[in-house]
């Protein structure tokens, strides 16, 4: 990974949240990120995967620097975040956006539309921004709404048209990088390729980054150009896209890939996957996925496997990789 | 184009509309304004008049609500008193929602430490028996209607700010928040134009209760005789005058306590139905 083609890198991220079981219970650390590695390279588009709760979201927030990091560092075309003075970090702020699973609860459902795509342009001082012909109408005829719909309320548009008006007020900002957790998960399906279609547009007008974040490989495979695979907070899979579905190294990969409707590439050998997720409470020891994995060992259980490089570019967090997949 | 197809027009008219209840307690508020709004009109009499030819004289065509024991006519007294009672209602109110809207916007946004203080301010506020804390300022105070009203609005306030803090903070978890965070809003921006419009509504609600309240308070206050004071009528002190001929003149007590009745009545009737509307659990369709 080297860090002069990567937009934003993230080394050895860390990030636990306290819970609290109840009134009297002493609260507990849930570990949501643990030594996280990533790296998203200049216009390229980057796939997150994963079951829910493995943390994914959590990444996605501190990439556009919601949440910060217990530790680890978030690096910024090569510069780390915590070096960034106060207007640097604003800057860098409207240069990460996201793009939001939930299309009703992402929109003010008290603005107006119009209101909402030009509040990016308010906000860094353009006042005029919503006059007719403006930039806002553009970027509504871009994303494919129509410029008299400008003075609607979010509730009178579709889910569809609603992630139109999420991707517009994301582009208003001017960004550098999207983050687009879980985009077109409550969409139906054939809403779903628009929205995608529509994403894979604006980042090649825009010359975007991209991250997206989604449990459905189906859904990253087509727009990704690499993806990391993560499981309990962790990343246990990551590489080129092709090299990842055509090449899995990862047992909890191949599951994965195995769930996708339509797809059998490589015969499914055993029933896959075992049992529910473990609690993130109570990450198991050694390998994460030890407790699940069909193919799981004496190793497994004790230590815990590190990212190795496999192949260029292709790291795999698996003891028994190169027996099971070699 | 389509400005009038907003969420107003769209669910919350259509909701209150259908609700008997909440349209009859709606428009008797609107003939209460435009009673105090065009009093020297309604009246026959000035409120002050005096006449000695006609003291204590039951309701009649030439006065309506009869005459008290200065042969002052009850009718001009009462519609004067409404205004009375409007100001105060809305000035107290007035007071309560803004102070309460403020605590409970920055105590649901900022939560820790500043959350912590200024909810047990708001619990200790609460403990104070609300009515006996007016009723000792105010006797420390002189009486005058801008205190009462200054007093009510500033122990009034700490429902509202738990209202909104339960708001604020539910609304601060929604997505659209985190994105104007992402666009770069500043905290007071996200508040003034994010969350505080969509607290609004159950504020509306309490406010229009509250009303009520504060129409009540003020009327019991100048009931005891340290609210408004006469000669300036006021439901409260028409009544106090009205205790001491109960037995022969009913008329004196009667119709400024009617008129408590249905204003108190109207404003509950308007602000349940104003709650129902806007809840969409209640959606009856």
């Amino acid at each position: 990974m080297n860090s002069e083609k990567n937009r934003i890198e993230c080394i050895n991220i860390t990030k636990s949240f306290k819970v609290r079981g109840g009134a009297f219970s002493r609260p507990v650390t849930l570990k949501a990120l643990d030594k996280v590695q990533i790296a998203v390279g200049k216009s390229e588009t980057t796939g997150i995967a994963g079951e829910s709760g493995c943390g994914k979201s959590t990444l996605g927030r501190i990439i556009s620097a919601l949440l910060t990091a217990d530790s680890g560092e978030l690096l910024f075309d090569g510069r780390p975040l915590s070096t960034l003075s106060k207007p640097e970090f604003a800057s860098f702020r409207r240069k990460t956006q996201m793009i939001f699973q939930d299309p009703y609860s992402s929109l003010n459902p008290r603005m107006r539309i119009g209101d909402i795509i030009a509040e990016p342009f308010v906000i860094a001082g353009d006042k005029g921004a919503t006059s007719p012909g403006s930039t806002v109408e553009k970027l509504m005829e871009k994303v494919g709404l129509s410029p008299d719909q400008k003075h609607r309320f979010p509730h009178q548009f579709s889910g569809g048209q609603r992630q139109r008006i999420g991707i517009a007020r994301a582009l208003a900002a001017n960004p550098e990088i999207i983050v687009a957790d879980e985009p077109v998960s409550s969409l139906d399906i054939s809403v779903q390729a628009q929205i995608l279609n529509l994403l894979q547009e604006m980042k090649r007008e825009f010359d975007l980054s991209m991250v997206m974040i989604s449990h459905d490989l189906s859904v990253l495979r087509h727009i990704c150009d690499s993806m990391s695979i993560m499981y309990l907070g962790a990343i246990v899979e990551t590489g080129k896209s092709g090299d990842i579905f055509d090449g899995f190294m990862h047992p909890y990969t191949e599951v994965l890939i195995a769930a996708i409707p339509g797809i059998r590439k490589r015969e499914v050998k055993k029933p896959l996957l075992k049992g529910e997720i473990p609690s993130p409470l109570r990450i198991p020891e050694g390998c994460r996925f030890h407790t699940r994995c069909s193919y799981a060992g004496q190793i497994c259980g004790k230590l815990e496997p590190l990212l190795e490089e496999k192949r260029p570019g292709h790291f795999v967090a698996c003891h028994l990789s190169d027996s099971i997949f070699g | 184009m389509s400005y009038k197809d907003s969420y107003f027009h769209a669910v919350f008219w259509r909701q209150f509309k259908a609700n008997p209840l909440a349209v009859a307690g709606g428009a008797l508020v609107v003939i209460l304004f435009a009673v105090s709004l065009l009093a020297p009109f309604i009246a026959r009499h000035s409120p002050d008049t005096i006449n000695a030819w006609h003291v204590l004289a039951p309701p009649s065509w030439e006065h309506w609500f009869g005459t008290d024991e200065l042969g002052r006519d009850v009718f001009s007294r009462v519609v004067y008193g409404a205004r009375i009672s409007l100001k105060v209602g809305f000035v107290a109110v007035g007071i309560a929602v803004v102070i309460g809207t403020a605590v409970g916007l920055v105590s649901g946004y900022y939560n820790g430490l500043t959350d912590g203080a200024l909810m047990r301010i708001v619990d200790i506020m609460l403990c104070f028996p609300a009515f006996f804390l007016i009723l000792a300022v105010i006797t420390f105070l002189e009486p005058s209607i801008w205190y009462i009203m200054l007093v009510i609005g500033l122990t009034g306030w700490m429902g509202v700010a738990r209202l909104v803090r339960a708001e604020t903070m539910s609304i601060r978890e929604m997505d659209y928040i985190m994105a104007s965070r992402c666009i770069g809003c500043s905290d007071g921006r996200i508040i003034l134009r994010h969350i505080l419009p969509n607290v609004l509504s159950p504020v509306l609600v309490s406010a229009t209760l509250g009303v009520a309240g504060a129409i009540l308070t003020e009327s019991a206050l100048s009931f005891l005789g340290i609210g408004v004071q006469p000669p300036t009528p006021s439901w409260g002190n028409i009544l106090t005058s009205g205790k001491d001929y109960i037995e022969f003149a009913w008329w004196l007590s009667f119709f400024p306590g009617l008129s408590i009745l249905v204003t108190v009545l109207a404003y509950n009737l308007l602000g349940e139905g104003i709650r129902d509307a806007l809840d969409p659990k209640v959606e009856k369709r």
